[in-house]
This record gives C-alpha cells, sequence and structure tokens, in this order.
C-alpha cells in the first residue's frame, strides 16, 4: 500500500499550525523500519499468491516460494479452474461482481441517505434510529443466520441472488459513518439557510449534502465493495446451487473438493491442485488491491474529514 | 350447418385440447428427483440425467461434502429443499439418520436382494442394528504398495505378516538409512494399523452406545511392533501430505513400501505434484495379517457413501442412481472426466462393478504388475467393527493424534490421546462410552 504522502503532509502542516515539530533521527529510523517490516509481512503472501500459479504443482513443492515458474503455468491453472464443473468459475466471477455491484449501489444510496436523515432531517425518533443502527452493528451476522433464511423462504428467495443482495445491503456501519460525516463536515446553518431558501429535505440532500459528500461515498462505497466481495457467509447459507455461487464462495468449494489443500477428499479426477487453488485466491483478492490504490486518495481525504475545524 | 358447425368446433377443441392435455400429464408423471454430488462424481451424474431424460427429471448440483450437514439442518428449519440423493463422507450417514436430522432413508426394503448380494461385505459400514442407511459408491480398502525396484535392490520380500513388515523395517533403519515405509502423522495411520488390527476406537454398538478401547492388547500391539519404526525414522512423524515429507522422501523415491487404500497409487504415488513415482516401480500386495489372526483385515481411508432422503417423493429413482453410479459401464469405465481421464477414479463398491473397473485398471501401464487382485481380495475384508459415528472421528487424527507424534513421537500416547479425544466428543453427543 502507498500513501498519499503529500495529502497527509498537508493535513499534518494544517493540525500544527504549519510547524514541524522536530524530531529525533533515532525515532526516525524506527518508525520507518518498523512500517518497512509491516510493508514486508504484508506483501509477502500477495508476492507469494500473484506467483505461485506460474508454477506446476510439483514446482510449488520443490522450488523457491518467490520463484517465478512460466507464463504457460497461469495459463494452464485457469485452463484447469475452467475444467471444474464446465468452467463454473467464469460464472462465478460474473456473480461476484454483479452481486457486489448491485449492493454497493444500493448500500452506498441507502446509508448515505440513512445517515443525512439521522443527522439533517426534523424526522421523529432520530436518537431511537441511531440507536438501532449501532445495536445492528453489533449483532454478529452468524447469530440471525436462521431467521434470515426463514425469511428468505417464506419470500421464495432460497437460492435467488436476491436473497443475499438484499440482506447484505443493509449496510449500518455505512449510515453511521454517513451520519458522522454530515453531523461533523457540513455546518448545520447550510441546511438552515437552504431550508429559508425552501428545500424540503430530498431537496437538501440532493442539492446540497450530495454534492459536498464525494468522500463520503467513495469511502462508503469501498467498504461496501470490500465486505461484499469477500463475504463468504450470507451466499453459502442463502444459495444452495453451485451456479450461483460467487468467487469466494466457489473457492471454498474447491477447497473442499480436491485433495490439493484437502488431503482427506482422497482420490479426484478434477485437476485442481495447489496452482489452480492459488489463481482462484488471486482473482478474488487481486481486485480489492486494485481497489484499494485506485481510491486511496480519495479514501484518505474521506477518513480524514471533519477531523480538523477551520 | 349452424349446429354442423357448433360439432365440428366441439370436436376440434376436444383433439387439440386431448393433444394438449396428454403429454401435460405425461409430463406430470415424470418423477423428478435432485441428486447432489461432488466434483469427481459430476460428470458420471451428468451423464445419468441425460440418459435419463423423459424417464426422470434429474436435476444435478455440485455440492462440498462439508456442506452437507449444515445445509439440511437449514432444509429441516423450512421443512423443504432437501435433494433426494446425496454423495458424501462415510462418516456422514451416522448423523444423518440421528432422528433429530433424519435425512438418510432405512433402504432395507428399498434394495432388491440381487443389489444386497452385489453390494456384499462391502456395504456392511451403512448397515446397524436398525437397518441399511446408505450405499457405498466406492472401497477405500488399505493394501501393501511397494516399490519393486527397491524392493529387487534390497533384497526384501513381500511381507505377509506384521512381523516380516517390521523386519524389514528393521534392516532399513540398519542398512538403508533414509529410506521409508511410510509416515504416520494423519489419519493413514488409524486406516493402515489401527483399524485393521481391530483396535476399538469407533466401534458404535448402539445410537448410544459407543466402543472407545485405546488400552486393548489389539491397540497396544500396534504401538510395540511400530514404535521402534517411529523412533528410527522408518516410520515418518509428519503426514503423508507434509510438503517436507513428499519432498524429502516420496519425491526422493525412497518409500520402500507403505500399507494405504486402493486409491494411494493413482492418486499420491503417481501425481507430480504428490509422491511422482516414475511408471513400472509400483505393485500391491494383500494386508499383512497381524499375529494369531485368522483374517488379513483391512481398514478404510475414504470410500464414498449415497444416501436417499426420507422426505424424496421417488426414493426408488433416487437408489436407481446410485446404483447406476456404481454398476453402469458408461459411469465406471466410458465417461470423461475433466483430466482427461475415463470413467470411475476409485474401486467400485458393487461386485458387477468392480468387475468392470478391473479391465481398465488392469491394463494401466503405470504399475509393475496388475494393482486389481490384491485390491479385490482386501474389498471383502474391511474390518466391520468400526462404524460410522455421530462425532467427527476423521477430524481428530488431525486435532489429537498428530499433534502429540509429531511432538513426542509416542504412538500409544497419541493414541491414547484420540481415544481421549473423542471419548470427550461421543459423550458430548449422548454416546456412553465403554470399554467393551
Amino acid at each position: 500500500m502507498t500513501i498519499d504522502m503529500k495529502e497527509v503532509r498537508r493535513v499534518f502542516k494544517r493540525s500544527t499550525n504549519g510547524k514541524m515539530r522536530h524530531q529525533h533521527p533515532l525515532s526516525n529510523v524506527l518508525v520507518t523500519s518498523w512500517l518497512v517490516l509491516f510493508a514486508v509481512v504484508s506483501l509477502i503472501p500477495m508476492i507469494w499468491l500473484v506467483l505461485a500459479p506460474s508454477k506446476t504443482d510439483g514446482e510449488l513443492t520443490y522450488r523457491s516460494p518467490f520463484a517465478f515458474g512460466s507464463l504457460k503455468g497461469y495459463l494452464n491453472a485457469w485452463k484447469h479452474l475452467q475444467f471444474f464443473d464446465d468452467g463454473v468459475i467464469a460464472k462465478w466471477l460474473i456473480n461476484s461482481l454483479w452481486y457486489t455491484a448491485t449492493i454497493v449501489i444500493i448500500a452506498t444510496i441507502t446509508a448515505s441517505l440513512a445517515g443525512f436523515v439521522i443527522s439533517a432531517s426534523d424526522i421523529r425518533f432520530k436518537k431511537t434510529f441511531l440507536i438501532s443502527t449501532l445495536i445492528m452493528m453489533l449483532v454478529p451476522p452468524v447469530a440471525l443466520v436462521i431467521p434470515l433464511f426463514v425469511e428468505m423462504d417464506k419470500v421464495n428467495l432460497v437460492d435467488n441472488p436476491w436473497s443475499v443482495i438484499l440482506i447484505s445491503s443493509l449496510y449500518p456501519f455505512g449510515a453511521f459513518l454517513a451520519y458522522i460525516y454530515y453531523t461533523t463536515s457540513i455546518p448545520p446553518e447550510l441546511y438552515e439557510s437552504a431550508r429559508l431558501d425552501g428545500c424540503n429535505d430530498f431537496k437538501l440532500y440532493t442539492k446540497i449534502a450530495l454534492p459536498l459528500s464525494t468522500p463520503l461515498i467513495s469511502l462508503l462505497a469501498f467498504f461496501a465493495f470490500i465486505g461484499n466481495w469477500a463475504n463468504y457467509f450470507m451466499p453459502y447459507v442463502m444459495l444452495p446451487s453451485s451456479e450461483n455461487y460467487t468467487l469466494p464462495l466457489g473457492l471454498g468449494f474447491l477447497f473442499m473438493s480436491t485433495p490439493a489443500i484437502n488431503p482427506g477428499v482422497g482420490a479426484t479426477s478434477v485437476p485442481i491442485y495447489k496452482p489452480e487453488i492459488a489463481l482462484a485466491g488471486a482473482l478474488i483478492a487481486v481486485p480489492i488491491m486494485i481497489m484499494f490504490l485506485i481510491s486511496q486518495k480519495r479514501l484518505i481525504r474521506g477518513m480524514l474529514a471533519g477531523s480538523i475545524k477551520e | 350447418m349452424k349446429r354442423k358447425y357448433s360439432v365440428m368446433a366441439v370436436a376440434t377443441a376436444a383433439v387439440v385440447g386431448g393433444a394438449m392435455v396428454a403429454p401435460m400429464a405425461a409430463q406430470a408423471a415424470i418423477p423428478s428427483i435432485t441428486i447432489w454430488v461432488d466434483a469427481p462424481r459430476l460428470p458420471g451424474a451428468k451423464l445419468y440425467a441425460q440418459i435419463m431424460k423423459g424417464k426422470v427429471n434429474v436435476k444435478v448440483e455440485l455440492h462440498g461434502q462439508a456442506d452437507l450437514l449444515a445445509k439440511v439442518q437449514l432444509f429441516n428449519r423450512v421443512k423443504k429443499g432437501w435433494p433426494d440423493v446425496v454423495f458424501g463422507p462415510p462418516n456422514d450417514v451416522a448423523v444423518l439418520k440421528n432422528p433429530l436430522i433424519n435425512n438418510a432413508l432405512n433402504l432395507d426394503k428399498l434394495l432388491t436382494p440381487a443389489e444386497v448380494k452385489n453390494f456384499g461385505n462391502g456395504n456392511s459400514w451403512c448397515k446397524s442394528s436398525t437397518g441399511t442407511y446408505c450405499v457405498k459408491n466406492d472401497l477405500a480398502q488399505t493394501v501393501l504398495w511397494y516399490d519393486t525396484k527397491l524392493f529387487k535392490e534390497f533384497g526384501y520380500t513381500v511381507p505377509k505378516t506384521m512381523e516380516e513388515f517390521a523386519a524389514i523395517g528393521a534392516d532399513i533403519a540398519k542398512n538403508r538409512p533414509g529410506y521409508s515405509l511410510g509416515a504416520v502423522g494423519d489419519q493413514g495411520f488409524y486406516a493402515s494399523f489401527l483399524w485393521p488390527s481391530q483396535c476399538p476406537l469407533n466401534q458404535e454398538k448402539s445410537a448410544t452406545r459407543v466402543v472407545i478401547n485405546t488400552a486393548s492388547p489389539k491397540c497396544t500391539r500396534v504401538a510395540k511392533l511400530l514404535q521402534p519404526l517411529v523412533n528410527s525414522g522408518v516410520l515418518d512423524k509428519r503426514s503423508y501430505f507434509d510438503a517436507g515429507y513428499i519432498k524429502d522422501v516420496g519425491q526422493a523415491g525412497k518409500i520402500v513400501a507403505n500399507i494405504g487404500p486402493s486409491w494411494w497409487g493413482e492418486f499420491v504415488l503417481r501425481p507430480a505434484g504428490t509422491f511422482a513415482i516414475p511408471a513400472g516401480r509400483i505393485a500391491t500386495a494383500p494386508m499383512p495379517i497381524w499375529a494369531g489372526e485368522k483374517v488379513n483385515y483391512s481398514g478404510e481411508w475414504g470410500g464414498g457413501i449415497y444416501t436417499v432422503s426420507p422426505h424424496s417423493k421417488y426414493p426408488r429413482q433416487a437408489l436407481d442412481f446410485a446404483i447406476f453410479m456404481v454398476s453402469d459401464k458408461r459411469n465406471l469405465v466410458t465417461v470423461k472426466n475433466p483430466d482427461g481421464s475415463f470413467g470411475a477414479p476409485t474401486f467400485p463398491a458393487y461386485t458387477p462393478g468392480n468387475a468392470l473397473w478391473k479391465a481398465k485398471v488392469s491394463k494401466d501401464t503405470y504399475y509393475a504388475s496388475n494393482p486389481f487382485p490384491a485390491m479385490l481380495a482386501q474389498s471383502t475384508k474391511i474390518f466391520p467393527g468400526e462404524k460410522p459415528v455421530r462425532y467427527d472421528s476423521n477430524g481428530a487424527w488431525g486435532a489429537a493424534f498428530a499433534p502429540e507424534i509429531l511432538k513426542n513421537g509416542d504412538i500409544q500416547k497419541a493414541v491414547d490421546a484420540y481415544g481421549a479425544y473423542v471419548s470427550n466428543l461421543a459423550q458430548q453427543l449422548g454416546y456412553e462410552v465403554t470399554k467393551s
């Protein structure tokens, strides 16, 4: 991960009124070493994951973990993955993309709206809504599995992607984040003057709050993406048919179906070995890395938003 | 005239209507079943769906073996969604037949006498005092796998008793350091030594009683005979699938012999990712017999099962699928697998089926000699005392036995640790644990 140092310096400079504190050179060395250590620890598994599919199953055992096999290795691993249930992995990839995209859109819009309403509107029971949001954040999803499954069954949505999309679009953390943002970053006077000019709540949101909340929207979308792209549990419960699986669920399924990782499976005629599993893992991990790299600038802005008063 | 047209219209409507209703009625009469299989069984299941078109509507779904129990419990909540027939790991039947789960039909009334005969002893795993709750797909009976090249080079003869097996180990320790008779740090130790020795570890006697007795002489003799081999490293403390063991011993061509299941040659000894032993070296022999015994029993490592759901509207059609998978040439020999191989990957549990499979494996030039006769000989000698149990008896090898053997290298202590672990699991699930 790289950090936008200009942005950090700008914020740091502002928060210290332009006066940089003098730091001992040793502390700089220690901090840098500490950060380098963490960077290395984080990077090693990622590098291994990207390099592993280039090798054959045998090479993975006897060659160095960071040795590069060949480009053909990636092609072979992909070809073998496609042998699995007539290329169902492509379907899993498409499923992951469209489920996640839909969830990100719905969750971002609803969380932003909810946060705005709790912070800026005049509706009753605002405090109750806020506390409910906090309570929802505290309840672990596992605790809700059976009621949610029964509920989805009642509306005939079991084994239907919309069961996962609708449930996962509930985004209390996002609503709380939006509430914090709208409370701290947009002065209440702005809302008041807009109201005096005749804005209702919806116009207030669309004309005032939304244009000023680009960092928030990026942050909400990013967290929604991370949480749902790699979500295993909800699709596992709601989607019994393999053609509806997402990539993480499919990867878990590959783990279970082949002796590559799970020797207990024993005999198999499916050519899924360690390189294929690594490639499937990379397919899940790489989009998250790319997403993070693309959005880091906006994320830092979003995370720092509201932290200082000018 | 008007009346004539009316009669014609009614007649036409009747003909057209009849023609439409007839196929709909026929369609409604076609049974529908849902099949859950794992990836290796998928080509056969899809083939079956194709063959049965017009006779049975077959929906094939891929599932992970570890998923079944969790999914069935969810289906039980909403009282629908159960698959009609499921392929799963052998121990699942104990949980599925449990009245609380109730997802394994008693097949006693469904199986014909010919089918019962054809499954033979191999199906004793599925039988309990109350009925037959599954049918076996394949057998994973243990046999002796040995490297003919190394045997010839070192002047060894195929051991017929466990004492002869241990004597080879002693010679390796003394004269051939670095060579191996296998590894003991996983479930393979149970299938290869403890189970064939009749050590009572998971002997379910009823739905509420299980015998676990690691102090039995049938257990202690295993530790006594093999401990020197573990001490000398001839039996490696690691798992067969430990990357270090694969690299240092398996791929280095240092496994002189080992006891392993019938799928061992095809899926462990041969593949480049595991031991990669070159063609023309590997052969099989029947299990060495334990001293004082009349039968050279095998254990099992794997061997999947089919269970039919008691909620199925078409249990016979569901069972027919299982019979197809273990008996039909199109699945056992000719169906193309994703890796380019053909037919069922493992030893079929059905007599006519394994006769068909024999033709396939017998002409495989990888082996130094035909591996089938030893597999066939052991297929009826899987010790029937060990039974499916409701707790995770297989996972316990990794959780309790392997860490202990790896740490201290003491077989008896590791077996005792396993015994204590599964006794605890059994009691938590309401079993009474007894010593005999």
